[in-house]
């Protein structure tokens, strides 16, 4: 998923939760910054410590006050991330526990879902697990079309 | 007819329906099933009127020309662990299913979306 897409997303659940405060608009104030940090250790050539702040985020607990769709939202993303750097660091192992750990939070027809398909085919792929592989391509294709469907009605991304 | 059109017919219709009086305690059954049936039919033409109001919406093109990039990427992976696997009729038609979901994919498209091949 593209950062400014995430970005967008924890925006917009930093404000719905805004009037709240609270734990829970904390942690998606946290989520936005580790993922700020993140986007600068890859921009600055350290994807390892951009892994490390977000294994931290996800390894962190979730307040009670988050609703289940932002909790699913915000840790997919970020398993999705965590997936794609390790793939970068030629780590298919660790890519594949991070989307499987992703998927395990629940699956939809939306780009986070469409991501960790796509990440754990890849991770599949890496380990020479072609079947695997052919069959989380073809589940993250079937959820991008659906998405497509949604982008023509003009109902955008979801 | 264009989405627009019928939007603007269905409206006339219902702005053009004469209200009908509720049946009173003497009303025959009669009365009350032709105030039910319109009931009914007015709830028919809100539901027409909001999906018109959704279709009627512009596409995402920018999202739309990166989910046909994305599902025909996918497609090309797909069909490159079929070609590894000779003879393996399972991928081998997981990479036409792909194959058509891209090719559908790009049709949908509206011409004025121009997508660009990256």
């Amino acid at each position: 998923m593209k950062t400014s897409r995430v970005a967008a997303l924890l925006l917009l659940a930093a404000v719905a939760l805004a009037g709240c405060g609270g734990p829970a608009a904390r942690w998606i104030d946290e989520a936005a910054a580790a993922h700020a940090q993140a986007d600068a250790f890859v921009r600055g050539g350290e994807p390892a410590r951009a892994a490390r702040v977000l294994d931290e985020l996800v390894s962190r607990p979730v307040p009670a006050g988050v609703a289940a769709q932002d909790r699913r939202a915000v840790l997919q993303d970020a398993y999705a991330r965590l997936a794609g750097l390790a793939l970068g660091q030629r780590a298919p192992a660790q890519a594949l526990r991070y989307a499987e750990a992703g998927l395990a939070l629940g699956e939809a027809r939306d780009v986070f879902t469409s991501a960790l398909r796509t990440s754990r085919g890849r991770a599949h792929e890496g380990l020479g697990q072609d079947a695997e592989a052919a069959r989380d391509y073809e589940a993250a294709q079937v959820v991008a079309e659906a998405l497509l469907q949604q982008a023509l009605s003009g109902r955008g991304a979801q | 007819m264009s989405p627009r059109l019928l939007a603007a017919a269905l409206l006339a219709a219902t702005a053009c329906a004469a209200p009908r009086p509720l049946p009173r305690n003497g009303a025959t059954d009669a009365d009350r099933a032709a105030a039910l049936a319109e009931d009914r039919r007015a709830d028919d033409l809100e539901r027409a009127l909001s999906t018109l109001s959704l279709e009627d919406k512009p596409p995402d093109c920018a999202r739309a020309c990166e989910l046909v990039e994305e599902i025909c990427d996918l497609s090309r992976r797909i069909c490159l662990i079929s070609g590894r696997h000779e003879g393996d009729a399972e991928l081998a038609s997981r990479c036409a299913a792909a194959e058509q979901r891209c090719r559908r994919s790009r049709e949908r498209v509206p011409p004025s979306c121009s997508c660009q091949p990256r």
